[in-house]
């Protein structure tokens, strides 16, 4: 079953002509309920613009989006902002927590917005800590605990209300190799445990290979995609062949980040 | 860029960081560009009536808003420092020398200082002359003052702001260059540590806070007289160390409950309150205890000012009346009376005519004028029961009515002796202490009253001497017409010592002079701290915009609408501006129940009634700022809107 699904996205910037750039040209995907779904590509590729455009943060200058077959350009206003509270998910490279809410209030954020019972949002909270190994943090504040403690409580903030899909943006951007790990096996765990969907954008070929599938984005267009077999360690090096592939640009950048 | 268009620049970046500072500060300005302009007024240096304490008054104001100003801008400019360390430490990082950051900090103090020195002068020139006119009105001057604003007045008003410019902003660098970099840099986003709850600073502060409304509510004058400063202390204190513990308290309670706080409203605003209360508590208690203050003064200007008119009525109940001694003829002045009240159109007033008999009581030594016991009763007709008088040898003694001061009676009668002329007579006294029969003179502070048989008895044996003959017209004292009789009359009977003539008038017009200066003062002193309460909230709410900033926006990736996040962000607005408010308001009567305890009376309703003024003026406050705090919240998320989530 198709959960996600773009067609002839196209993003046009700039007003005049001369000064026009096309972030998105034409893109289409689809992605199957319960993937975890990696989107790579150099920066300027357009991938940022297609993150929010489907997170439907950014409006599409053509093209559609469905989740879950709404067409999510017919929303408008607060329709919008209750939509995604319900739906989505979201995941950032710097936590997004609220220093004023302690661990256990910021996941059980989107519960209490959308006004469920005390004992449901209690039990919830607690379930989803213990599969992300953080029950014991949830009294304490954010600016308390380590940064890849911080993104798990991120992802159980993004998957607690049962999201359609979640979207992560270089969740393992900020963390050192083994927070890195906890966070991409936190995700797998959600994807096999919950069945949750999850759509993430990163530079990280080490992240990327925790995926199940991978699409490559240049110049605003689908380059390819890649489908992880048995092993991560083969799906690995596949994704960096692809990304040679790709070539000047993508080096560029990896250059740029180190 | 040169240093200085980087200060320039810092200005115009974000001016609503600086509206307060800049506002509140060129309103004490040009509040104390007024005062000492009409201090150092050459007309009010010589001789009119209450010109000295005027000018006393005036200086004395002044230096308190100097004081005040001063500890402001002292205030304000530390946390204005802190808001911009970050800016300055990445300055310095980016090879800003330590000369050139003093320079920058520098120039953007003289930015402030100049702005807010020229926009109060300003305004202050603009508004000297209408303030000229409503003080020549108070303390009716018999010709306006002429405007005038001297070198001196210049010269004052622009050194000591001058000079505390400059003392603030040495002390800003100082905090500045005693930090690294790196500290500059992480200043802006220290995590705060949660505070902690601690109970036997709650009890001290209940203590302390009981001891000062106790101290304050005895029903002792002098207690209450002498408390003055000390409770005004205690209760300031209490009021801190209150605000901070009781927030804690109050705040962990709701979020422990848990069906009340785990709904959308709640949830955003407890947290958030709770997670600011380090920062929040001081300026709450400040603007709690200027509340406070501004309540306090303003209700007790009423006070006085309503008071000035029912004490009028008090101690000169009659509308016009004149006392004639010693037995000449008294037609000739009676009738000189009548022609003054006539010409303005006051002759159908009720006349009444009265001969006291001079005497004295000797066993309480008092000098007393006899009066019969028809009289009595005719006057004590409206409202105050008139006392019975049984045997001919029972008296009434009414005492001058005790307001201010001044000891009850506390003996229910006694037995005591009049001596008139020859004649002693033996008599039972009853106290009436429940106001005057007629305006004061000589000899007629205290009145006996007799039968009305023994007072015929005595008035036919009295000498000719003893006799004081009285005539009173009642009625309305008020007017246009009594005010030009009133005079008329002082003046014609004026210097006359067998002749008194006194109006209910002339005793209003006396002290309405005089409590009008005190109300004026008063009012304008407080409307400097209105000032500085207005500016300490603006100043909390915008020295946070940018964290708030963030914090919105990652509400509104959560999915939180711009509705919730609106209500979210006056919820705690209000919570900010309008506790300190209820607080400020309970201090402030206790306050005004001890006005009452030196008033005698209840005066509570005044106190209300300047908190209900305030009330508007604080709510039109509120409105605005809300306006503009979720406006520039709603910039900076745009801003981030358009620049995308990811």
């Amino acid at each position: 079953m198709t959960i996600l699904k773009a067609s002839g996205l196209t993003k046009v910037y700039g007003s005049s002509r001369r000064a026009e750039t096309r972030a998105l040209d034409g893109f289409s995907f689809e992605v199957e309920k319960g993937r975890f779904v990696g989107i790579m590509g150099p920066s300027g590729s357009g991938k940022t613009t297609l993150l929010n455009v489907l997170a439907t943060i950014d409006v599409p200058t053509s093209g559609t989006v469905w989740v879950d077959g709404l067409d999510t350009s017919r929303l408008k206003g607060e329709e919008l902002a209750f939509f995604r509270r319900k739906r989505l998910g979201f995941v950032f490279q710097d936590y997004n927590l609220l220093d004023s809410l302690s661990i256990e209030e910021n996941i059980a954020l989107p519960l209490v917005l959308d006004r469920r019972p005390l004992s449901a949002i209690k039990r919830r909270v607690e379930e989803v800590a213990a599969w992300l190994g953080i029950e014991e943090l949830l009294n304490r504040f954010p600016y308390e605990v380590s940064g890849g403690q911080q993104q798990r409580a991120a992802i159980a903030r993004a998957i607690v209300h049962e999201p359609a899909l979640v979207f992560a943006d270089e969740p393992t951007g900020n963390l050192d190799s083994r927070s890195a790990r906890a966070v991409m096996d936190a995700f797998t765990l959600i994807n096999a445990r919950a069945g949750a969907t999850i759509l993430m954008v990163t530079h990280d070929p080490f992240a990327a290979s925790f995926c199940q599938t991978v699409f490559f984005i240049r110049d605003g267009r689908l380059y390819t995609e890649i489908h992880r077999g048995d092993g991560r360690q083969a799906f690995f090096q596949q994704i960096l062949d692809v990304l040679s592939q790709m070539g000047g640009a993508y080096d560029e950048h990896v250059a740029d980040r180190v | 860029m040169s240093t200085w268009r980087i200060a320039s620049r810092f200005f115009q970046h974000d001016w609503r960081r600086y509206v307060a500072f800049v506002g509140s500060t060129a309103f004490t300005v040009m509040i104390y560009f007024l005062y000492t302009a009409l201090s150092m007024h050459p007309d009010l240096q010589g001789g009119y009536p209450y010109a000295r304490q005027a000018v006393q008054g005036m200086k004395a104001a002044a230096v308190v808003i100097a004081i005040f100003a001063f500890l402001f801008l002292l205030y304000s400019s530390s946390s204005f420092v802190r808001l911009r360390m970050k800016e300055l430490g990445l300055l310095s990082l980016l090879g800003v020398s330590k000369g050139q950051l003093i320079q920058i900090m520098l120039g953007e103090n003289l930015i402030v200082a100049v702005v807010s020195l020229a926009a109060g002068l300003g305004v202050g020139l603009l508004l000297l002359k209408l303030f000229f006119m409503g003080i020549s009105a108070l303390l009716r001057l018999p010709r306006e003052l002429p405007f005038s604003a001297g070198v001196g007045v210049w010269l004052r008003t622009i050194l000591v702001f001058g000079g505390m410019f400059a003392a603030v902003s040495v002390a800003s660098l100082r905090a500045v260059l005693r930090r690294s970099v790196v500290e500059l840099v992480r200043a802006g986003r220290k995590p705060k540590a949660a505070p902690r709850f601690s109970a036997w600073r709650l009890a001290l502060g209940l203590l302390l806070l009981i001891g000062g409304y106790l101290w304050a509510g005895s029903p002792n004058p002098t207690m209450v007289v002498t408390g003055v400063v000390p409770v005004t202390l205690i209760v300031s204190l209490a009021t801190l160390i209150l605000m901070r513990e009781a927030s804690i308290a109050c705040l962990s309670w709701l979020q422990g409950w848990g069906r009340y706080y785990y709904r959308p409203g709640p949830f955003l605003t407890i947290s958030q309150l709770a997670y600011k209360i380090q920062d929040n508590y001081r300026v709450l208690a400040a603007t709690a205890i200027l509340v406070a203050v501004i309540l306090t003064a303003v209700g007790t200007a009423f006070t006085l000012y309503a008071l000035s008119t029912s004490d009028a009525v008090n101690t000169y109940p009659i509308a016009v009346q004149l006392v004639q001694y010693g037995g000449t003829d008294e037609r000739p002045s009676i009738a000189a009376v009548h022609a003054v009240l006539a010409k303005h159109g006051l002759d159908r007033m009720p006349q009444r005519e009265l001969v006291a008999l001079q005497g004295r009581l000797t066993g309480r030594k008092l000098d007393i004028a006899v009066v019969p016991y028809s009289f009595y009763l005719e006057t004590r007709t409206s409202g105050q029961e008139a006392l019975p008088l049984g045997d001919d040898d029972e008296a009434i003694l009414v005492f001058p009515n005790p307001l201010f001061h001044g000891q009850r009676e506390e003996a229910e009668s006694w037995n005591d002796r009049v001596q008139i002329g020859e004649e002693e007579l033996a008599l039972t006294v009853k106290p009436d202490e429940a106001g005057r029969l007629v305006n004061p003179a000589r000899h007629l502070l205290y009145n006996l009253v007799v039968s009305d048989a023994v007072y015929e008895g005595l008035a036919d044996r009295v000498a000719p001497g003893q006799r004081i003959h009285i005539s009173m017209w009642t009625g309305n004292w008020r007017g246009r017409a009594m005010q030009q009789a009133s005079s008329e009359l002082s003046a014609l009977f004026a210097g006359q010592e067998k002749k008194l003539i006194s109006t209910t008038m002339r005793q209003y017009q006396t002290q309405v002079t005089q409590m009008g200066l005190v109300v004026f003062i008063g009012v304008f002193v407080s409307l400097v701290f209105v000032a500085a309460c207005f500016s300490l909230l603006y100043s909390r709410l915008f020295t946070d915009i940018e964290e708030d900033r963030r914090y919105a926006s990652r509400l509104q990736q959560v999915g939180v609408t711009r509705r919730e996040l609106r209500g979210q962000a006056l919820s705690q607005m209000a919570v900010i501006f309008f506790l300190p408010f209820v607080v400020g308001l309970v201090h402030s009567t206790v306050a005004m129940y001890a006005l009452g305890t030196l008033t005698r009376r209840t005066v509570l309703h005044y106190g209300w009634a300047a908190a209900l003024l305030f009330l508007f003026l604080f709510g039109a406050f509120f409105s605005g700022t809300g306006q503009l705090y979720w406006r520039s919240l709603q910039d900076g998320l745009q801003r981030e809107a358009r620049s995308g989530v990811f």
